[in-house]
């Protein structure tokens, strides 16, 4: 029986290995909830991933949403080719806010709070604090302005809590005072300087003082509440004091370098910015939107443009400006304030559909050069390989919001606007140097502001005081096609402003001499498609002879304005509704998910 | 290469030549002959433990050299062997009875076998001489489809060197888990069907309930796969048999892609859309630019090849802001290729010597593909096996044995990635755009020059398997089987992208100048003129794979596998009646993976890349993994006279994956049969009834084929795209995935009730099982919650499904009198798979999502859409006087639109699908839908199953009644078979341009199924509506989901034809061979389906490719195109 006993011990022996740490093989290679906050250096991973979400600057690939140009063609400076953009005029199907990135962040700052006390040191405990807090106060700003009330949570909600989950909108005011609490601790904590491309102390003031002046803008505007209003202006210009006195920044580049560079690295002028890089394939295709190649359908309307000051500081009715009131491209090209020159192209083509006046703030003028030698533009300003860095918050944003900020607050009580204010925010941007190749045209540095001699605009909205409708023109040219103009409205309860309706200059684009600036656009086909638009409104549409009298801001043919989306029952373009499916789940459930002011509660 | 390795073939051939034994006793002469008397010739009759052997002749009579005692064995394919001992006579007979019929048979089943007239649990055995031997096709996998009653096999694309999708009974076991069958080769997992050679097979049983597979404990919850290969010859002698095949592959459907028709659509969309301007994309599309199209055809149609080069002028126009083209390339002509070539060879040694059994095999396989610009577009696989059995003593034998398998897939590797490759670029644009051609000399960016730019991408696989085992007789009936293997599978993929140059036809064009700068005029034949003419362009060169992004790449992974099987048997006859048979054992695994790829930018030689020639950035990755299984199982077999049959099992299972609190399982399964033809009341339906068993089992199996992080809130590490100055990418950490406490095993349960009859002295036989799987505990995402929750409701086990099919399987054998054998087999099967519980069970039924995936009471896979009654024609509207529509306000819900006006009383609007802002406006050649719940309107409703709107179930995405059947047919020397295989219904809602009429009409690049039969007003018959671009969506409009419109994807198709020829034995013995075959073999020739001639296969899976995980963005039929296989082959033994 010897080997019946061998057998068995091979028998058995195979299966001994079964010892309880053969089954113990956990995931090797990932960090969990357990056991990756131990270091600063974890919590300094788990912070980068907000960096491309809340700082998009020109996206990624052919992601466009968040990004300048493309992403923005919704307001009173774009002209569309065909059908314009319209406003929701209907609850929807499906809609709702959010809250992932939130939980993101609420788990961040649990974290910090309840696993890292004895890691970090105060210091450091604080400013990632902040950090997180800053994240936080960015994206609840972001719900409210396309929500209103929305359900606040500043702490993790559990799976298992369904009155919690389910629980009531919280008032705005309630969450933006938060907001303002989270922001007003960052500002305090949050480092001087973190490192290359990390958030430090001036980004967060510089942000702070966007969702500030936005927040005390919709206070005072849309809510009529001056108190609140108040609290928030100075919060927007306390946050851009700190970046002003910071002496870090300066207006020193010339306006399209801003926006062409391949590194904004050390740039005075910005605070903050997304770097691209071939290397890693870390690309962009908005500069392949604008490289005077690619053709468009979206352009300037005659109402942006007419919006531009003169050089010599006027409004185009009445500048001293030699033929200021010649809209040819060639002119206004000269007679304008510097910006006009670095955003748009200096002559018609019809590469852009839309309008003939071609955009290319965000196309280098030594590409320019390359295009109308004849060439395609180098392949770094096609498809999706751009790598031009995008200024995601720059030192001019924060003068501007500090004199608007400044000036609202002078109308609710505040200190007036002094010459010094003007001459410390707007007329410091007017300084900025000029091109070589656009002061070879002739262009201009336009002339300072004087807070005593404000241009007489007449087509000034008279329900705004002439210094903070200067302050507003200077916003518009200064950030066109970049993401502000919607919001701004939207803050100034202002969004009648893209009534297609009540302004034809939403409908046409830029003053074409068709036989003596585009006369190959005088063919057959075209017949019955061009139309222009005098500066006394009459249209005249091209009938195949009468080329020289086309001569007039464009508009094609097929031109189809704005639907109505003012004064509506049940439709409320300031805020967004909530959708039917979300309304029916939570009383599905038994809970009530009010539908958003303005908006039909059925 | 594949010359060499033929000669060297025949030469082996050659010299294995050996003569025959001889022997020096009585010669022994007899028939043998089939259960209905036929003679059969090429027997093997051979004497046990000696070299002699000989064959039948045509007579089925043999003369062989023997001495009284020893015994002589009669083997012949498809037929039970059988012995005899020589007595005194000089005269031996015998009849053989035929495989498929005999229940004395053994099968292989779980660690074990068993008697096929004993088997209690849902088992199916293959005949793998029929099913597989001799088909063009390059794995087992293939083969199987069609031949097992509840073994679905999907081949979804042509991809060579592809995996086929296998699933044993219904399609879905569970979310989390595979739901895939465990594929074992000699009890050792493997994870590909393809590494195993089907020359080497010996037999394959497919093990389908609970009761059978639960042996094999937690990984085989999805049914078992079971292959055993070739050990050696049962009686002393070699043979060496060599085997080939040569193939030569076409597309098996017609892919038919609009031309001008499709651009046409884009036109007739543009318009409808009340678009301004010209209409189309990249190339736009005009009135006169289709007049254009038609006069370019008539002129140069018959003149201008597909490959001839494009010229400006003639061919297309640019106007200063838009290009027009006129000419239709050929897409398809430019990347398909025709009579692709594949050759397979198999060589085998197969004997016995003494008391050592051995096989060896070597096999080739080299395949192309059907990627016509590729430089190399193809597979590859050797296969080696041997393996050796030797008695060293009475009761000890030792074994041991080698498989390897080295695979090579060679193809171009996409510029653009294969989330959009060159086949989805052959369907993505309109014709318009140049394909396969050259303007002035220089290629163009298109899917041919492409892909004929490319490098060519390695993707290699090789899989070393090397085993060592015993058996032990301890006794008689007490028998120890110990089996140790460990295999290592190593995957390589190395591609490179070189810097791309060429002239871009998507960007705007550049003038067309001569040497010296001045601008070139052309002619309207493209002609350059001396005067008049227009100025010509040329499109841009444009660099668009710039020095900086080419770069190589290699990634390297390896598993290791340790794998322990051991177990013991006793047999224990208690009297003749009752038996036992216990069976205790161990089956232990361990496995670990790791990988590592690098890549390194910026190639200096672009001919030769290599790391050490490329200077830019260099990257890396890793990866590592391990798990590990334990389980223990005991069996008792019990049959009482072969009457009674009780079969009980338990399995004592842990794994890895789950924390030590919840990782041991037991599972229990039993198996009863009832063999009612041994009872004595039955014996006088004999002559009618030959066999009847009446079967049932019920297991219980835990699944562990799921995440090992499930119960862990992970973080993963990952670079993003935020960098600093120096272009560093920014690492981060995720966020920790919300998880639900408690989360456990998910169970699967199987109930199975069948029954085995054969008829008429088993000539006929029927199968028949009905069973039901559930699968408990089912892993899946909690009730939806709120979206404050910021994240997907955690998972858990919250789900039940519930599987219920049936399944029948018919043979039919049968021999003429005039020498013509016919032997059928058929097969149908069928399941459904119902939600019996998910996460929405306790929410009242009426508010329960009927889109969710997982609904309580849903049927899985089943598709909701509105019912379509017809396209709306003119009268159904109303018009003013100008003949312009009058409209009408319509408030729904609080909406209120302005509409086309229907005509008639109480009309019933279709507003929903309406933009409000006139442009998305119901009007004629729009798809009218059945006011399903007659409220006057076609609505969603709430998408709840109290309010379902006008939607009901419009079809199930997965296949039913699946079948096949195979007709064989012999005479004389020459044999016959068709097998077919087919899917009686099945549906889905495919997506992209193929499958979605107007997906993205825009581009103008669609089948011509929908570009030839959209309605007009000129065509208002036509099956699709009017034209519209969906702007790259899978619905919208009216264009959503419903009756008309979803894919019916049932086929039919001839699987394979095959026609073979016997060398005769007289000529066989002046030649010295055993055995000569030769045949002919068409593989996927006729397929019958409903697809009206959209170029989709009716086996296509959006978005299932070996390449990518969402293949071509998902879209349906983009994928390389089903190929059919014409082939030839030889078959010779010695």
């Amino acid at each position: 029986m010897k080997y019946i006993k061998i057998t068995l011990i091979i028998f058995f022996a195979a299966t001994l290995v079964g010892c309880k740490k053969f089954l113990e093989r956990p995931p090797l290679t990932t960090m969990n909830d357990e056991t990756a906050w131990t270091t600063e250096d974890n919590l300094r991973l788990y912070a980068n991933k907000y960096y491309p979400s809340f700082f998009v600057g020109y996206g990624l690939g052919f992601d466009y949403a968040g990004a300048p140009l493309m992403d923005y063609q919704f307001n009173d400076d774009v002209f569309l080719m065909g059908t314009q953009g319209n406003f929701t005029r209907a609850v929807p199907n499906s809609s709702i806010w959010g809250m992932g990135t939130l939980r993101s962040i609420n788990i961040m700052l649990d974290r910090i709070d309840k696993k890292m006390k004895g890691t970090l040191t105060d210091e450091a405990f604080n400013h990632w604090t902040g950090i997180g807090r800053f994240f936080r106060a960015l994206e609840y700003s972001e719900l409210v302005t396309r929500f209103g009330d929305v359900p606040f949570y500043d702490y993790v909600p559990s799976d298992i809590e369904e009155a919690d989950l389910y629980k009531p909108r919280t008032p705005r005011n309630e969450v933006m005072d938060a907001v303002y609490e989270d922001l007003t601790f960052a500002l305090a904590n949050v480092r001087t300087s973190d490192g290359d491309q990390y958030v430090n102390k001036y980004v967060v003031a510089g942000f702070a003082s966007r969702v500030a002046l936005f927040e005390g803008s919709w206070q005072k505007y849309y809510y009529q509440n001056n108190e609140r209003a108040r609290k928030f202006f100075d919060l927007a210009v306390e946050a851009a004091n700190m970046v002003i006195n910071s002496g870090k920044y300066d207006i020193v580049t010339d306006f399209r370098n801003l926006f062409v560079s391949n590194n904004l690295a050390g740039n005075k002028d910005v605070v903050f910015y997304r770097h691209y890089d071939p290397a890693v394939n870390i690309l962009h295709a908005i500069a392949s939107n604008n490289n005077l190649s690619e053709s468009v359908a979206f352009g300037p309307t005659t109402d942006l443009i007419k919006s531009f000051i003169c050089a010599d500081g006027n409004a185009w009715q009445n500048s001293t400006e030699p033929n200021a009131t010649d809209f040819t491209l060639s002119n206004v090209v000269k007679t304008r304030d510097s910006r006009f020159e670095a955003t748009f192209y200096d002559k018609p083509i019809n590469k852009n559909r839309a309008s003939y006046w071609y955009i290319i703030k965000f196309f280098p003028r030594s590409a320019v050069a390359t295009v109308e030698a004849g060439n395609p533009p180098p392949v770094e300003y096609t498809s999706s390989k751009n790598q031009t860095n995008y200024p995601v918050f720059r030192y001019a944003e924060a003068l501007l919001n500090w004199v608007e900020a400044k000036a609202e607050l002078s109308t609710i009580g505040g200190a007036a606007v002094s010459q010094s204010d003007i001459d410390a925010s707007i007329n410091k941007i007017r300084n900025r140097p000029l091109a070589p190749e656009a002061a070879a045209k002739g262009v201009k540095k336009t002339a300072p502001m004087d807070i005593n001699g404000l241009p007489t605009d007449p087509t000034r909205d008279p329900g705004v005081p002439a210094l903070l409708w200067e302050i507003r023109r200077e916003r518009r040219m200064e950030f066109a096609f970049e993401y502000s103009r919607f919001e701004d409205l939207k803050r100034w309860s202002k969004l009648g402003y893209m009534n297609s309706e009540n302004n034809r200059d939403l409908l046409s684009g830029g003053w074409v001499n068709f036989s003596t600036e585009l006369p190959g656009e005088l063919i057959a086909s075209k017949v019955n498609q061009i139309s222009t638009v005098a500066q006394n409104g009459t249209i005249t549409v091209y009938n195949g002879s009468n080329g020289t009298s086309l001569k007039g801001f464009y508009r094609g043919t097929n031109t189809v304005g704005r639907l109505p989306f003012l004064n509506l029952a049940g439709v409320n373009p300031y805020l967004s509704p909530v959708g039917r499916v979300q309304m029916d789940d939570y009383a599905s459930k038994g809970y009530v998910l009010t539908q958003t002011e303005g908006w039909p509660q059925n | 290469m594949r010359k060499v390795i033929c000669l060297s073939m025949s030469l082996l051939v050659l010299l294995m030549w050996t003569s025959t034994a001889k022997a020096q006793t009585r010669t022994i002469t007899g028939h043998v002959l089939a259960s209905d008397g036929t003679p059969l010739s090429g027997v093997t009759v051979a004497v046990v433990n000696t070299s002699r052997a000989t064959v039948t002749d045509e007579a089925g009579a043999y003369s062989i050299q023997a001495i009284a005692g020893e015994t002589l064995q009669f083997t012949h394919v498809g037929f039970i062997t059988q012995s005899a001992v020589v007595r005194t006579s000089n005269q031996l007979s015998v009849t053989l009875a035929s495989e498929g019929t005999n229940l004395d048979e053994v099968v292989v089943v779980g660690y074990g076998t068993q008697r096929r007239g004993n088997l209690t649990g849902a088992v199916t055995n293959v005949n793998v001489e029929k099913t597989l031997g001799n088909r063009p096709i390059a794995d087992a996998g293939r083969g199987l489809q069609g031949a097992v009653p509840g073994l679905s096999v999907r081949i979804p694309s042509g991809e060579v060197g592809s995996d086929p999708l296998m699933r044993i009974r219904g399609f879905i076991g569970s979310i989390q888990g595979s739901s895939e069958p465990l594929i074992l080769v000699d009890n050792v997992e493997i994870p590909s069907i393809q590494l195993v050679n089907p020359n080497d097979i010996e037999s394959i049983t497919v093990l389908k309930d609970a009761a059978s597979s639960s042996s094999y404990g937690a990984k085989a919850a999805f049914g078992v796969i079971l292959i055993t290969t070739k050990k050696g010859a049962k009686t002393d002698g070699a043979t060496l048999t060599y085997s080939n095949n040569l193939s030569w592959q076409n597309l098996a459907k017609d892919l038919n892609v609009a031309g001008i028709d499709g651009l046409d659509y884009a036109w007739e969309s543009h318009k409808n859309m009340k678009g301004s301007g010209p209409g189309g994309g990249f190339w736009r599309v005009d009135s006169t630019s289709l007049v254009k199209m038609r006069e370019w055809q008539a002129k140069y149609g018959d003149k201008i090849g597909p490959f001839d080069p494009v010229v400006y002028g003639r061919d297309w126009y640019f106007d200063g802001t838009d290009k027009y083209g006129y000419r239709i390339f050929d897409p398809i002509a430019a990347m398909v290729n025709k009579n692709a070539f594949t050759q397979n060879h198999n060589l085998s040694l197969n004997g016995k010597s003494g008391r050592t059994q051995y096989n060896a095999s070597f096999g080739y396989l080299g395949q192309n593909g059907m990627m016509r610009p590729a430089n190399h577009d193809d597979f590859t696989r050797y296969t080696g096996s041997l393996s050796l059995s030797t008695k060293v003593t009475d009761y000890l034998t030792l074994r041991g044995g080698a498989m390897y398998s080295d695979r090579m897939k060679r193809y171009a590797n996409s510029i653009t990635g294969f989330g959009a490759d060159p086949w989805l670029y052959v369907y993505r644009w309109s014709r318009l755009f140049p394909t396969g051609v050259k303007e002035l000399g220089e290629e163009m960016r298109d899917p041919y020059w492409d892909t004929k730019k490319a490098h060519t991408a390695y993707l290699g696989s090789k899989y070393t398997n090397l085993n060592f085992g015993t058996t032990i007789d301890v006794l008689k009936n007490w028998q120890i089987l110990a089996d140790y293997t460990y295999d290592i599978r190593w995957e390589t993929s190395n591609t490179s992208l070189p810097s791309v140059t060429s002239r871009e036809p998507w960007y705007t064009p550049v003038a067309l100048k001569d040497e010296s700068g001045n601008r070139i005029y052309v002619d309207e034949d493209g002609n350059p003129t001396e005067s008049g003419g227009k100025p010509a362009y040329r499109f841009p060169l444009v660099n668009y794979i710039t020095k900086a992004q080419s770069n190589i790449y290699q990634s390297t992974w390896n598993g290791q596998r340790h794998t322990v099987n051991a177990y013991s048997t006793y047999n224990w006859n208690l009297n003749e009646n009752n038996n036992f048979k216990f069976t205790l054992g161990t089956n232990v695994v361990a496995y670990k993976t790791k990988s590592h790829w690098s890549r390194k930018t910026e190639l200096i030689n672009e001919e030769n890349p290599q790391f050490n020639f490329a200077t830019g950035t260099e990257t890396v990755g890793g990866d590592a993994y391990w798990e590990s299984q334990l389980g223990y199982f005991g069996r008792i077999n019990y049959s009482f006279a072969d009457k009674y049959l009780l079969e009980g099992n338990l399995r004592y299972d842990a794994t890895s994956k789950f924390p030590a609190a919840m990782r041991w399982r037991w599972y229990p399964s039993f198996s009863a049969g009832w063999v009612l033809s041994n009872e004595n009341f039955m014996t006088n339906l004999k002559p009618v009834l030959s066999f009847a068993k009446l079967r049932g089992s019920w297991g219980s199996i835990g699944d562990q084929s799921v995440s090992n992080s499930l119960y862990l809130s992970t973080m993963g590490i990952a670079k993003n795209s935020w960098l600093n100055s120096a272009g560093n990418q920014f690492f981060q950490l995720g966020t920790p995935n919300p998880i639900s406490a408690g989360i456990t095993w998910q169970d699967i349960v199987t109930l199975d009730l069948g029954m085995d009859l054969r008829f008429f002295k088993n000539t006929f036989g029927l199968v028949f099982d009905w069973f039901e799987r559930q699968t408990l505990n089912m892993i899946i995402a909690g009730n939806a919650l709120p979206a404050t929750f910021g994240a997907g409701a955690p998972q858990g086990n919250f789900g039940n499904l519930r599987t219920r099919g049936w399944e029948i399987a018919l043979d039919f054998n049968h021999r003429f009198q005039s020498g013509l054998g016919l032997n059928l087999t058929a097969n149908l099967s069928d399941a459904i798979t119902d939600i019996t519980k998910a996460a929405d069970w306790n929410i009242p039924y009426e508010n329960r999502i009927i889109d969710n995936t997982f609904v309580t009471g849903k049927r899985y896979g089943d598709i909701y859409g509105y019912v379509t009654d017809r396209l709306f024609q003119k009268n159904d509207f109303v018009y003013d006087d100008n003949g312009n529509f009058v409209q009408e306000t319509i408030v729904w819900q609080g909406t209120a639109k302005r509409t086309n006006k229907l005509a008639g009383n109480n009309p019933v609007y279709q507003t929903n699908f309406e933009d409000g802002n006139q442009v998305l406006l119901i009007s004629p050649g729009d798809v009218k839908f059945v006011d399903v719940n007659g409220d006057g309107y076609i609505t969603a409703g709430k998408g709840t199953y109290g309010d379902p709107g006008d939607r009901v179930v419009i079809g199930n995405v997965l296949p039913r009644y699946e079948y096949g059947f195979r007709i064989g047919l012999d005479y004389k020397n020459f044999d016959f078979a068709v097998m077919g295989q087919g899917i009686g219904k099945r549906a889905i809602w495919g997506a992209g341009s193929l499958a979605i009429p107007g997906f993205h009409a825009k581009d103008g690049g669609m089948p011509q199924t929908f570009a030839g039969d959209f309605w007009k007003e000129d065509r208002t018959d036509a099956f699709y509506p009017r034209a519209w671009n969906l702007n790259g969506g899978n619905s919208g409009f009216v264009m959503v989901p419903q009756t008309r419109y979803v894919l019916n994807m049932a086929y039919f198709r001839i699987k394979n034809i095959m026609l073979g020829y016997n060398l005769p034995q007289n000529i066989l013995n002046n030649v010295h061979l055993k055995k000569a075959r030769v045949y002919v073999s068409l593989e996927n020739y006729i397929t019958f389906d409903k697809l009206r001639g959209l170029p989709i296969d009716p086996e296509a899976i959006s978005g299932v490719s070996m390449l990518n995980s969402n293949y071509n963005l998902g879209r349906t039929g983009t994928d390389n195109p089903v190929f059919k296989i014409a082939s030839v082959g030889v078959n010779i033994s010695l």
